[in-house]
Formats: C-alpha cells, structure tokens, sequence
C-alpha cells in the first residue's frame, strides 16, 4: 500500500492471492498502471510473441527488440485491445507480428529472409519450447495443438501462400513469383486458406488465459 | 473504394499480402477520411479474417526470450512518471496496427519545419544562399520563434515523444543549401525526418534517404515525401538497444530512385549532409 492506494487491483480484487487471474480481469488492472498485472501478461504471453518475432525475423537481437516494443505499447496504450475484436493473445500476436514485419521490409538482409520462410513454409521447422509454467502450458499446449492441426488441415498451396505472406511478409505478387504460380491464383489461395481458417476458428473457439 | 472492391481484398489485407498502394486505399476505405466515416461492414469483416490469420500465429511454438529483456521492460515502466500515463491523449485503435499514414501528422511537421529551420541552421557559403526574404523575416521575429518551438514542444507531449532528440545537420559544400532535421523517437524505434532546399524527384521516380554511421555502415533508409517548395519529409525504422538516439549516426544522402524499395542507392545523389549535434 502506498499513500492508501493498493500496490495492485488485482490483489483489490481477488482476496485470494493465489487464483488465477484471467486476461480480462489482467487487462483492466493494466489500464490503472498495474505493474503486477503488466508483469503477469508478459510472464504468459512474452514466449508466444517472441516465437512469433523469431519466425518473422530469424534474428534474436531484432526479435527481442520487437518483443519489447510490442509489451512496452501494452503498457503504454492499454486501450488499444478491445476484447470485443478479439483475445488478448491475438492482440499482441497481431501487434508483434506487424511490428516484426515492419521491421523485415526495412532490412537489408531481406532476400536472406524470404528463402528462410519459403523453407519453413515447405516444411515445419521445430524449435526449442521451454515452459515457464508448467501448469498453464498444459492448456495451452493443447490448444497449440489443435491450431497447428488446423493450420495442417489446409492445403498445401493455401498454406504455403498464408505463411509466405504472414510471416515472410511478401506481397501477392512477390509470392506470386516466388511460387511461380498467376497472380490470380496465390489470391484464391490466400481467400481460401482464411475462410477455411475462419471455419477452424469458429470450432476451436477463441482464447483467453484462464 | 467501393466495398465489393474492397471486400476483395481484404484477405490479402489481413495476411499483409497487398501492395503498398492497394494497402493504403483498403486503409482509406475502412477509416474514412475522418473518423466516423468509414464501413463498419468491411472492419467486421477484416476483424475475422485478422482471427483466424491469427492462428498462424498460435501455431508458432514459443520460446521464452532472455530473462534480462522483462528486468529492462520493468525498469523502463519504473522510470517512467506516473502523471504521463494518465495525460496521454486517445490514441488510434492498435488493433488496426498497420503503420498510419504519416500525412496526418502534417500540421505538426508544418510547425516543426519552420523551428528545424531556426534551431538547425547549418553555416553555407554565402554565393549559394537561396534568397528567402519571408522565411528571414519571420524567423528573426523572436516571438514567432518561440511561438513555433512551444507549439512542437506541445505536439511531443500530446503524442507521447518524451525521446525525441533533435540533431542538427550541416550542409555539405557540394550540396545546394540543403538543411535538415532530424528527430528519433526513441520509444517508436523511428527516425522522422524532415529536409528543406532538395531537388523534386525526377518524373515516375522518388527520393530516397539513407543515413550512415561513422564507418560508412548504413543505418537505415527510406522514402522521402516531397511536398513542393523543396521539402520534403519521411519517418523510417531505426531500431536501437538503448533508448538514446543513436550517437554514431553520421551522415545522410538523398538519392533520386526508381519506385519501389530500393536495396542500395542507386540513383544520383542529389543532397548530401554531415551531421553533428546541438550544442
């Protein structure tokens, strides 16, 4: 307590410090400068972003650099979610995602980066998973699951199309040429892959912690 | 735009598959050209295609990054002052986070242009002076001056800037007057710029500025929007680790380009710069 004011509303708010809190509840604290709050949604969903500035990037300086711009915008501009467009989690995956592909459309190295994400297109490319909770990475790792068995339902050219334009940030006719196929031909398959994204969506469900 | 053109497009606008043009029209399209006026239907739309792209993202397997990036975050947030929070004006929906078009911003580098030219003033010989009674006569009006430089102090406030550094330029002897400024926002990872006296691009070309560091290593680059009169300004990535401006940027070109992204500059310069500091 500080001058009468609790140090966080979450505690304010759940007498019992050890339930968990969702990403609603996290959210609304945040917009009263919680630093608890702030600290709790980095601890949830700092891996997945990072994961996702990786995958863009392929480079672990601008990634975390990107990591800290999107938690440092969480902080800042907390008002920028609106839970009516969807969860926390896509919120900054979208957040970070831009920002990285920002930030790889004004690298030099971006030829280098584009043949990194036709290989990972072509094939899943595993990488290293550490758990920092082990108790919220069993939920989510079943969900993860399901997502990627969704992404793996596409067919092969919708999602060689989605994943060169969501994460090796090309344009359609970049994939175009890349993938050697009509202009026409990469927008169907990107029209597609959504809307069948978009059924996947709708069964999985959306996704807030806890 | 129309909304079937549009509705068109908007897979390939939530995947960031569109052009920079075809971009910017979607953009138009969904905002409006105020607040208020744009398709609610075609936003509803894009908001669920921006889900279930998504899932892309979820698909990704993650990975903790370095303990030391949350100690440097906590940091940051405990030196910041706690009335900056509350004082922070609504700022655009970051949930449309394609970076917004810098045109709006136009009063305020309208406003900054004329203080760049009094706080920025470079020393150049004397017989390449272009004559500008109305610029002189307005900047030796101390008031104005001050008028002008309280105004940009306000805008930074108003939009959160509390790392924008000014850094002064000098015009280099082979150039043709060229001034310049420079502010980096530290908490964006951008370098705004903003140039005076430079040549208009070539027809069907662009103008293209590229900073170096005192090696000669380039820093980054990007396109200038040239609005008449010689000026023209541009905002570029520049990322740094800490949160200062960085001390080794050196010196600046403008180039005459092809469109589209440049890797290397390529056409011929037409403004050059060393850079130096304020005192």
């Amino acid at each position: 307590m500080t001058h009468g004011v609790p140090t966080s509303r979450l505690q304010e708010r759940d007498p019992l410090a050890n339930e968990p809190v969702s990403d609603a509840q996290l959210m609304e604290a945040l917009k009263f400068g919680d630093k608890l709050a702030f600290s709790q949604l980095y601890d949830r969903y700092a891996g997945t972003v990072y994961g996702v500035c990786l995958r863009v990037l392929h480079h672990q300086v601008e990634a975390e650099a990107v990591v800290s711009d999107v938690f440092w915008e969480l902080w800042r501009k907390p008002e920028g979610f609106n839970r009516l467009k969807g969860s926390c989690n896509s919120y900054l995956l979208t957040l970070a995602r831009s920002r990285a592909i920002d930030r790889l459309r004004a690298s030099a190295t971006r030829v280098q980066k584009t043949q990194c994400a036709m290989q990972e297109a072509a094939g899943e490319v595993d990488r290293i998973q550490e758990s920092h909770n082990p108790c919220e990475e069993v939920l989510a790792d079943e969900r993860r699951q399901a997502v990627r068995e969704a992404v793996g339902r596409l067919e092969r050219e919708q999602r060689e199309a989605l994943l060169l334009a969501y994460f090796g940030g090309l344009t359609h006719r970049e994939i175009s040429q890349q993938l050697e196929m009509p202009l026409g031909t990469v927008k169907t398959h990107i029209r597609r892959g959504l809307q069948s994204l978009k059924a996947e969506l709708k069964s999985l469900g959306g996704h807030d912690g806890l | 735009m129309d909304c079937r053109r549009a509705i068109d497009l908007l897979p390939e606008y939530a995947v960031g598959a569109l052009s920079d043009d075809e971009r910017e029209r979607v953009h138009q399209h969904l905002r409006g050209r105020y607040r208020g006026d744009g398709c609610s239907i075609c936003q509803q739309e894009l908001d669920e295609l921006r889900a279930a792209a998504g899932l892309l993202a979820e698909s990704v397997t993650p990975i903790l990054p370095r303990p030391e990036l949350k100690r440097a975050l906590l940091e940051r947030i405990a030196r910041q002052p706690h009335s900056s929070r509350n004082s922070a004006p609504s700022l655009p929906d970051a949930s449309f986070v394609a970076k917004q078009s810098w045109l709006k911003y136009l009063p305020y580098i309208a406003a900054t242009l004329c203080a760049a030219a009094v706080g920025t003033w470079a020393a150049r010989p004397a017989e390449r002076q272009r004559s500008n009674e109305d610029a002189e006569a307005h900047f030796s009006d101390r008031a104005s001056v001050d008028e002008l430089r309280r105004r940009i102090t306000a805008a930074e406030q108003a939009f959160g800037a509390t790392q924008i550094h000014l850094a002064k330029l000098e015009a280099d002897v082979t150039g043709d007057g060229l001034r310049a400024a420079i502010f980096y926002d530290g908490l964006a990872g951008e370098v705004h710029v903003l140039v005076s006296n430079v040549a208009p691009p070539s027809r069907g070309q662009q103008l293209w500025l590229w900073l170096f560091d005192s090696q000669g290593a380039r820093m980054t680059q990007g396109r200038l929007e040239y609005f008449g009169q010689g000026h023209a300004a541009g905002i570029m990535d520049l990322s740094a680790t800490s949160g200062a401006m960085p001390e080794i940027v050196s010196k600046l070109i403008i180039t005459d380009e092809p469109q589209g992204n440049p890797a290397e500059p390529v056409g011929p310069v037409v403004g050059q710069a060393r850079i130096s500091r304020n005192s």
